[in-house]
C-alpha cells in the first residue's frame, strides 16, 4: 500500500512548506484510499490481519464500510505492536474506540487493563 | 568489517543503531571512561554499526592491549555479529531487540532522548523492570556498566502466535484442533 512518510520537524520549515506537506498528505491520503477500495473490490479478503503503523487504516475504513452497507466480505483483526505496552498507537485507538476491528489483539498486560475488550495474547515475538 | 582472525580470548561488543542516526551513542560508547569500564570488565573488541549517523569514531587495532575499536554503517544482516558478540548495546528499536533477546545475549539499550514522541523507552522500560536487558541513556551509559551483574539477566523466551491464532480460528467458526 502507498505510504505516506512524515518528515521531521527540524525546525526550519516555513508555513509555505507546511501548507506543501497538507496538500500532499490529503492527495497521498486520498490515493491510499483509493488504492484500498481498488484492492478491496480485486481481492475481497476474508481476513484482513494488521497492526500498528496507520497504512492499515485506509484498508479497514474500507472494509469496515463496505460493512456497514451490508457486504460482509472481510473481517479485520487488528494486533497492535509489541512496541505499544502502556498506549496503543493512533491506527489502534481508531480501530478500538471506533469498534472496526472484529477483534483486537494487545501483546502486554496493561493495555488490557486499560483497553478492556482487546485480547490479552502474551509477547508475540 | 571484522576480519575472520580467530582468537580464543575475543571477547566482542557489538553496538548497534539500525537504521537511525544515534550519533550520541556513538559519541558514548566511544568515550575514555566507557572504553575503559568495558576494558577492565574484559571487553577486547568493540564493533559499532552505526547506521545514518554523521560522527566516525577512530578505528584501532588494539595491538597495544587497549581496546579494539571498529565500524560500520550497514549490513544486510547483524545476526552473525550479535551471535558473535559477548555484550550488545542497542537502540531501542523492538527488531534490534527481540532479535538480540532471541539470540540470548547479554543486552544494554540505550533510549535516544532527541526522539520525538519516544514510545521507544516504554519497551525497553517494561523488559528491563522484567529482568531481560538493561536500559540506559547516553550520559548514563558508564553508570550502568560499572552496576551491571549481566548473569542475573533472565533469559528471554520466544513468543507463540498460537493464542491469536486460535481466537481467530474459533471466531470464523472453525472448529477447535
Amino acid at each position: 500500500m502507498m505510504r505516506r512518510e512524515l518528515p521531521h520537524d527540524d525546525g526550519e520549515t516555513t508555513p509555505l512548506l507546511h501548507l506543501l506537506e497538507d496538500v500532499t498528505s490529503v492527495w497521498t491520503t486520498i490515493v491510499a484510499i483509493v488504492h484500498a477500495l481498488w484492492l478491496m473490490i480485486r481481492i475481497r479478503p476474508q481476513v484482513i490481519l494488521c497492526n500498528g503503523p496507520g497504512t492499515c487504516i485506509p484498508l479497514c475504513v474500507i472494509a469496515f464500510l463496505f460493512k456497514v452497507l451490508g457486504i460482509r466480505w472481510s473481517s479485520i483483526f487488528y494486533v497492535e505492536s509489541v512496541a505499544r505496552v502502556k498506549k496503543l498507537f493512533l491506527s489502534g485507538l481508531l480501530l478500538y474506540n471506533l469498534r472496526m476491528a472484529d477483534q483486537f489483539f494487545v501483546q502486554w498486560p496493561q493495555l488490557q487493563k486499560n483497553y478492556p475488550r482487546a485480547h490479552y495474547v502474551g509477547c508475540l515475538m | 568489517m571484522e576480519d575472520g582472525e580467530k582468537n580464543d580470548a575475543k571477547r566482542l561488543v557489538f553496538v548497534t543503531v539500525g537504521t537511525t542516526s544515534f550519533d550520541a551513542l556513538v559519541e558514548a560508547v566511544v568515550s575514555q571512561n566507557v572504553k575503559d569500564e568495558l576494558h577492565k570488565r574484559g571487553y577486547t573488541h568493540l564493533l559499532i554499526q552505526m547506521g545514518r549517523g554523521i560522527y566516525s569514531p577512530t578505528k584501532c587495532d588494539g595491538a597495544d592491549g587497549s581496546l579494539a575499536v571498529d565500524y560500520f554503517t550497514f549490513s544486510s544482516s547483524i545476526a552473525d555479529y550479535i551471535r558473535s558478540a559477548s555484550l550488545v548495546i542497542s537502540h531501542a528499536g523492538s527488531g534490534s531487540i527481540f532479535e538480540t533477546l532471541k539470540l540470548g545475549k547479554p543486552l544494554i539499550v540505550v533510549v535516544n532522548e532527541d526522539l520525538m514522541d519516544n514510545h521507544q523507552c516504554e519497551l525497553a522500560e517494561e523488559l528491563e523492570e522484567r529482568k531481560h536487558l538493561y536500559c540506559a541513556r547516553p550520559h548514563t551509559l558508564h553508570q550502568t556498566l560499572t552496576k551491571m551483574e549481566l548473569e542475573s539477566l533472565l533469559r528471554y523466551t520466544p513468543g507463540d502466535g498460537t493464542p491469536v491464532a486460535r481466537i481467530i480460528d474459533r471466531f470464523l467458526g472453525f472448529p477447535d484442533d
